[in-house]
């Protein structure tokens, strides 16, 4: 359960930042699409 | 028969986790809530709170020590196991719900996606990702911290607060809940289950949950590390079975505000009542410390982890270092049932020979109870004790039942040993206890 937990919350915390990241590269409401990464 | 009823828990949960589920498929059309991808990853996010929040429920209920369950999971120390189990799998899904939800709009626009995942204006969501957040922080300190056991047991119980916040998030936010009135109410029905089971255990518990009262008799030192203590019953007595374990809190300075776990070490019809510890933290240090007279509140019996219970007279009991505290109630009942005709090999291991402190006591029960062998077993001689060694010196162990207590390495390895032999399942008996 240690290992699930470990897993599950460094996968949250590392989805989060790099979406905030991009969300600042992003830089306004209509801005940067998930295609916009080639994804 | 018996091993039936021990899963009816684990089944039960599987069903009460399934209901809301299936309330959710079957009360609106699924073609458009699976029809693009912004409704499938909406579908997908309320169903991961659904679950989320059905299992942070489930084990809520589970962690408030309601005897009436314990049965229905094969004793305390497993319904302990799931409640770990079922919160932990509660949080990945409450975990992986925000993201969903938020992904939804990474189609659109990233900057839309990450400001979704941020504190705004919206209460109902801000209150999701504050439970969320602390959530997080306090199965951390749970799982990692090496603070004081009673501090970590203290924020452990806070979880109930954060689960209460998290509830006021799924039922004030407009979604799923707001349009589909019986999974509400379903989901509404388990919120109120678990927050009374948080009122009556940890809130309230000092008033609500009823123990026994006894008094200190007598403190024994057995060894350095190891204290006997005896209490004597002032009213009513409690009624164990030998193997069955309590919670007991003794109202002196220093340890009166924690309560912890024993094995009982009398025989159920021994007119006092006996637990022995090893010194192995900071309440169990202070055991020796306890002063004749002191009041002892004692809540119980648990756990099924008794030779009664077995499916054959004939058994193996292994005994690991202070893990023999269930045993030596096992073996006195035995010298108080002479005619029980159970048939035991009894396997005491320590790491050390001056560690058997009670090799001498059960020699002379062996004697008065000829079914009774016991066999010392120390590791500085002989290595860890293995299966090969005790099918070696019981020549068989198939068709016995067989009791395993010591430290959780020695069990997990003496239990796996036992599958691989072909011992089933049903034959073999542990107990591991673990709070948090």
């Amino acid at each position: 359960m240690k290992k699930a937990f470990l897993i599950g919350v460094s996968l949250f915390w590392v989805i989060v930042a790099l979406t905030m990241t991009l969300g600042v590269l992003a830089g306004r409401p209509d801005g940067l699409p998930i295609s916009g990464l080639g994804i | 028969m018996r091993s039936f009823k021990g899963k009816i828990g684990l089944l039960t949960i599987i069903f009460v986790t399934s209901f809301p589920l299936v309330v959710w498929v079957f009360s609106a059309p699924l073609s458009p809530r699976f029809g693009d991808l912004f409704s499938i990853l909406s579908s997908l996010g309320q169903l991961t709170a659904i679950v989320g929040t059905t299992l942070f429920s489930l084990a809520l209920l589970l962690s408030a020590r309601l005897w009436f369950l314990e049965e229905y999971f094969g004793g305390l120390d497993r319904m302990y196991n799931v409640h770990h189990k079922i919160g932990t799998l509660a949080l990945l899904f409450l975990l992986v719900h925000p993201l969903l939800l938020a992904f939804r709009y990474a189609p659109t626009s990233l900057y839309l996606t990450a400001t979704y995942l941020l504190p705004s204006g919206d209460w109902p969501k801000n209150l999701g990702i504050i439970a969320l957040v602390i959530l997080m922080g306090l199965l951390g300190v749970t799982f990692y911290a090496k603070w004081r056991y009673q501090i970590r047991k203290f924020l452990h119980q806070i979880l109930g607060i954060v689960f209460f916040i998290g509830a006021l998030h799924a039922f004030l936010i407009s979604g799923a809940l707001s349009t589909m009135s019986l999974l509400k109410w379903s989901l509404m029905c388990f919120a109120i289950l678990a927050l009374s089971a948080y009122l009556y255990r940890t809130i309230f518990g000092r008033m609500t949950v009823s123990r026994y009262t006894y008094k200190v008799h007598a403190v024994h030192q057995l060894d350095e590390t190891v204290t006997e203590v005896v209490m004597h019953s002032e009213g009513a007595r409690m009624q164990y079975l030998p193997g069955q374990f309590l919670f007991v809190r003794f109202k002196q300075g220093g340890i009166e505000r924690e309560t912890h776990p024993f094995s009982i070490s009398s025989a159920p019809s021994e007119p006092v009542l006996r637990i022995t510890a090893k010194a192995l933290g900071d309440f169990t240090n202070e055991l020796r410390n306890l002063q004749v007279g002191a009041t002892a509140l004692v809540e119980g019996p648990f756990g099924s982890f008794t030779y009664l219970y077995g499916t054959n007279r004939n058994q193996i009991w292994i005994a690991g270092g202070i893990g023999i505290t269930p045993f030596l109630n096992m073996a006195r009942n035995l010298r108080m049932n002479p005619q029980s005709g159970h048939s035991i090999d009894f396997y005491y291991s320590t790491k050390t020979a001056e560690e058997m402190i009670f090799l001498k006591e059960l020699t002379e029960i062996a004697q008065v109870y000829p079914g009774l062998r016991v066999i010392p077993y120390n590791a500085d001689q002989y290595g860890f004790l293995t299966m090969d060694a005790v099918q070696k010196l019981s020549s068989e162990i198939m068709g016995k039942d067989i009791y395993v207590c010591g430290p959780p390495p020695m069990m997990h390895s003496l239990i796996a040993q036992c599958q691989a032999k072909g011992v089933p399942k049903h034959l073999i008996h542990s107990e591991e206890f673990k709070l948090l």
